[in-house]
């Protein structure tokens, strides 16, 4: 998983739970990377999920909280520093050129990256978006949260109705967004 | 729920963080190593990356330098077989007039030699007289037929312009265009006068500005 990710992780936890929380998580994990993050490097993802768990037992918040909020700052936190890819007009508009657009972009500069695929629709009266993850890292509540970034970036009341599909080593899971007007 | 939100209800629950200065200058520190570590990362990717790059950039450096020399050698190829070309029809023209002044001598000239010399000697001197006459015209001929296919130099300049259009395709002249033009121009014995001349023709008819073409070439300089 790409360094941008885990340093974006450490800075959240830093600015809500402080520097202490930084420290003390990373120190009672055993990471490979010894918990030092660059944005240029690429890191076994199970270090966050080992850093995540840490954090929900220093705090008491339950993993999946933990992992959605952290979609939800990540989202902004791209918005901020990607504004290139956020032109488009309405959040479904968006998370439908994600796989064909946006993954394109982050392959050419990272041909190594393992990006989570997405088969997207959007409904001919662009009120429903479907939206089927699929991952080996099974970061679905990743997706809802950058999902939930979205939808209050473009100030849009968005129901989202979960359905787990995983059957085998892959996470498969479909989301279907339901635009309330 | 918002990642703060959820920090402000954690902290409710746990009390105050450690303060003892001890315990935060240890912290500090290992924040300061965890930091140092990932810049070492950082500039050993950033290295990696430009060391990659730089090798790309060398490999791509030799192709296009043997680009250049096959192109080189497709232009020289392509006037050779042009000249052979024009040699080729200035054989086919001479003979054609070689063919008609024989005629002309075999049939209306000798035939009335015959009939006003009887002396065979005289007859046969009379023959070789006419026909070394012949020889400067068909020279003559055969050198009128062979310049004006070559020295109208129409076949050079029209191959030019087709390099020039090819070279203008993108719409800008790159540095191994630049030196192709040059060579093909001095093949074709185009003056470079005569070289900027078909260029300036070619710019307006692709519709090129040649202002923006300036500011580009001025780009390149920089």
């Amino acid at each position: 998983m790409k360094g941008i990710v885990f340093r974006e992780f450490i800075d959240m936890v830093e600015a809500s739970f402080g520097d202490e929380m930084v420290d003390t998580i990373i120190s009672s994990c055993d990471l490979e990377s010894g918990g030092a993050y660059s944005a240029v490097g690429t890191y076994d993802h199970t270090e966050l999920v080992q850093m995540v768990v840490a954090l929900s037992g220093q705090t008491g918040v339950e993993v999946p909280t933990l992992v959605e909020a952290f979609g939800t700052y990540l989202f902004g936190r791209f918005l901020e520093l990607f504004p290139v890819f956020f032109n488009h007009s309405t959040s479904f508009e968006f998370l439908d050129s994600i796989h064909d657009v946006v993954h394109v972009e982050v392959l050419k500069l990272y041909p190594d990256a393992g990006l989570p695929s997405f088969n997207s629709s959007v409904s001919a009266d662009k009120k429903t978006l479907h939206f089927e993850y699929h991952s080996s890292r099974h970061f679905a509540d990743l997706a809802v949260g950058l999902m939930k970034g979205a939808f209050a970036h473009w100030k849009e009341d968005v129901d989202i109705a979960i359905e787990d599909r995983t059957s085998g080593e892959v996470q498969v899971v479909m989301f279907t967004c339901t635009l309330n007007e | 729920m918002d990642i703060f939100e959820l920090a402000k209800q954690a902290k409710k629950n746990k009390g105050a963080a450690d303060d003892d200065p001890t315990a935060v200058i240890a912290r500090l520190e290992r924040k300061l190593e965890r930091e140092k570590k990932a810049r070492l990362t950082a500039e050993r990717t950033i290295e990696e990356s430009s060391r990659r790059l730089y090798l790309a950039n060398q490999a791509l450096d030799e192709s296009n330098n043997q680009l250049e020399s096959t192109v080189l050698e497709l232009n020289d190829t392509m006037s050779k077989l042009t000249s052979a070309e024009v040699k080729r029809q200035a054989t086919t023209a001479t003979l054609v007039v070689a063919l008609v002044l024989f005629i002309i001598s075999e049939f209306a000239i000798e035939p009335e030699l015959e009939k006003s010399i009887e002396n065979t000697l005289l007859l046969q001197i009379s023959k070789i007289g006419i026909f070394s006459l012949l020889i400067p015209f068909e020279i003559i001929a055969s050198r009128v037929i062979e310049s004006g296919l070559t020295e109208s130099g129409e076949i050079n300049r029209m191959m030019y312009r087709k390099l020039l259009e090819s070279a203008y395709d993108d719409g800008i002249i790159t540095d191994m265009e630049r030196n192709i033009l040059n060579s093909s121009a001095a093949q074709y014995g185009l003056s470079p006068q005569k070289a900027s001349d078909l260029e300036s023709e070619v710019k307006r008819a692709l519709g090129i500005d040649p202002v923006e073409q300036d500011l580009l070439n001025g780009d390149e300089e920089e």
